[in-house]
């Protein structure tokens, strides 16, 4: 009699057990698919799990107007390509891009994690190419700078919106058409050649400081063929190429578009593009340009910090010398 | 490539060096300011020798100088057989003198230094190339961020139209 009863009891307690254990498992795993770091995560290894072809529609504001054009997109699970959809208001060509998609590397894991600077939020997203989406929001100072909406069924990201400092649209990238389980067919490859050095190494007149801007940490710095000097930034979601060549800037040389600005007294060209904004100015002997996805008031603080240094003494002596003479 | 040789140098001025060597120089450069402190000298070196004027001295001054020199020779005057005037001097005016030709030693050492030290920033002439600079931060963004949205837009090439037209 008391052997069952024990027996009993031990059977309740095991049952209880495995439903706490059950229970908890199920809410952390729940947990986990909804934490906003754990989506972005995703969405960038998203389109590694199946094969797809689509349509993204771009819009961008470039400092005067909101464009908009159209991109084919597909996947075969490794590789992205995009290319040649007319139509739009984009008033730039349309090229064709096939990269394959990585797994982690050296580039990838120094990169500094999104919540470093970023307060991450994750809510119910809109119906996109009739998929169900979560939204994940990255705030900075309070305002949402990023907003990224990902199928709740692949975990493939479908909208990307990026605004500025005062939460105005800069950038949304919408995919509108969506076929899964259609292999692309282009297989053109952007190549490039490069020498990484340490960020460390990079001398003077060249800059590469370990931060910039708005929270942007170097995670790699190469010497392009020409000697261009390349020091990569990211502040965990959007990312920053500072390009930097020794001489003089013919500013003649400079694509017509865009416009010439000043910021902090330094005189800049300003590009707003579908991908986001190049700046080209002179510091000190080098002609740095710019290249990033971010908004132009980061970029602004991008320049700041690699303003021109003022003159010497000597090299204004230099100059009442040279215009004596 | 560790030795720090002027001829490579000079030879990478020249556009004489392979395009290998052209991209190890040019890594070198960028990190190793020993390097660029000899390229500038090299620079500087071969940029004042090109500069020296050509001038042609005039017509019949080696026939003159053959003669003079003949002349020298046959009558024993010279270096060893010329008389020696001795100079009037007085302390005061070795003391000018030697105040003056500091001064405009001076003065041409710094007009010298003006002219001839390279400036900071070189006379090269720099045209970025902005939309290529933009492809080869795309590539290398698409490589650790989503790579949908990203390869989307990096597929349409930036900004192209120069004042010369398209390029």
């Amino acid at each position: 009699m008391i052997r069952r009863r024990v027996r009993v009891a031990l059977g309740v307690s095991i049952a209880m057990f495995g439903g706490f254990v059950m229970t908890t498992v199920a809410a952390a795993a729940r947990m986990r698919a909804d934490d906003p770091q754990t989506l972005i995560e995703r969405a960038r290894r998203g389109v590694q799990t199946q094969p797809f072809t689509g349509t993204v529609e771009i819009e961008w504001n470039d400092g005067a107007t909101v464009r908009q054009t159209r991109v084919a997109v597909a996947s075969d699970g490794s590789r992205v390509t995009a290319g040649s959809v007319s139509g739009g208001t984009g008033g730039y060509s349309n090229g064709s891009l096939s990269v394959s998609v990585p797994g982690a590397d050296a580039l990838a894991s120094a990169m500094p994690s999104p919540n470093a600077k970023y307060e991450l939020s994750a809510h119910a997203g809109p119906t996109i190419v009739g998929r169900s989406t979560t939204a994940v929001d990255a705030a900075y100072r309070g305002v949402v700078r990023e907003r990224w909406v990902v199928d709740n069924a692949t975990g493939a990201l479908v909208q990307r919106e990026a605004f500025d400092s005062s939460g105005s649209l800069a950038r949304r990238v919408t995919l509108v058409e969506l076929a899964i389980g259609s292999p692309p067919t282009t297989t053109t490859t952007a190549a490039q050649v490069a020498m990484s050095v340490r960020a460390a190494q990079v001398a003077k007149p060249f800059a590469a400081p370990a931060t910039l801007g708005e929270r942007y940490r170097e995670v790699g710095a190469y010497v392009l063929g020409d000697g261009t000097v390349q020091v990569f930034y990211s502040d965990g979601l959007r990312d920053l190429s500072v390009f930097q060549q020794r001489g003089d800037l013919d500013w003649g040389s400079l694509p017509t578009e865009g416009s010439v600005i000043s910021v902090a007294g330094t005189k800049v060209h300003e590009y707003r593009t579908a991908s986001g904004s190049m700046w080209v100015w002179e510091r000190n002997g080098v002609v740095v340009t710019a290249v990033s996805d971010t908004t132009p008031d980061e970029m602004a603080m991008v320049v700041r910090d690699l303003k021109p240094a003022a003159p010497s003494s000597w090299e204004r002596f230099r100059s009442w010398v040279r215009d004596l003479f | 490539m560790t030795e720090l040789n002027p001829d490579v140098l000079s030879a990478y001025l020249d556009g004489e060096c392979t395009p290998d060597e052209r991209v190890a120089i040019e890594a070198r450069l960028v990190i190793d300011p020993a390097w660029q402190s000899e390229l500038d000298e090299v620079r500087m070196a071969r940029d004042a020798v090109r500069g020296l004027p050509l001038v042609d001295v005039p017509e019949g001054t080696w026939d003159a100088v053959a003669r003079a020199i003949a002349a020298a020779d046959a009558s024993g005057a010279g270096a060893a057989g010329g008389a020696v005037v001795p100079m009037r001097s007085s302390k005061r005016a070795k003391w000018l003198y030697g105040t003056a030709g500091a001064a405009v030693a001076s003065v041409a050492a710094v007009v010298a230094l003006v002219f001839v030290l390279p400036a900071p920033s070189s006379d090269q002439p720099v045209q970025p190339a902005v939309a290529a600079f933009a492809g080869v931060h795309d590539a290398r963004a698409v490589s650790i961020d989503e790579p949908l949205t990203r390869v989307a837009t990096a597929s349409l090439t930036g900004p192209t139209r120069t004042a010369n037209g398209p390029r």
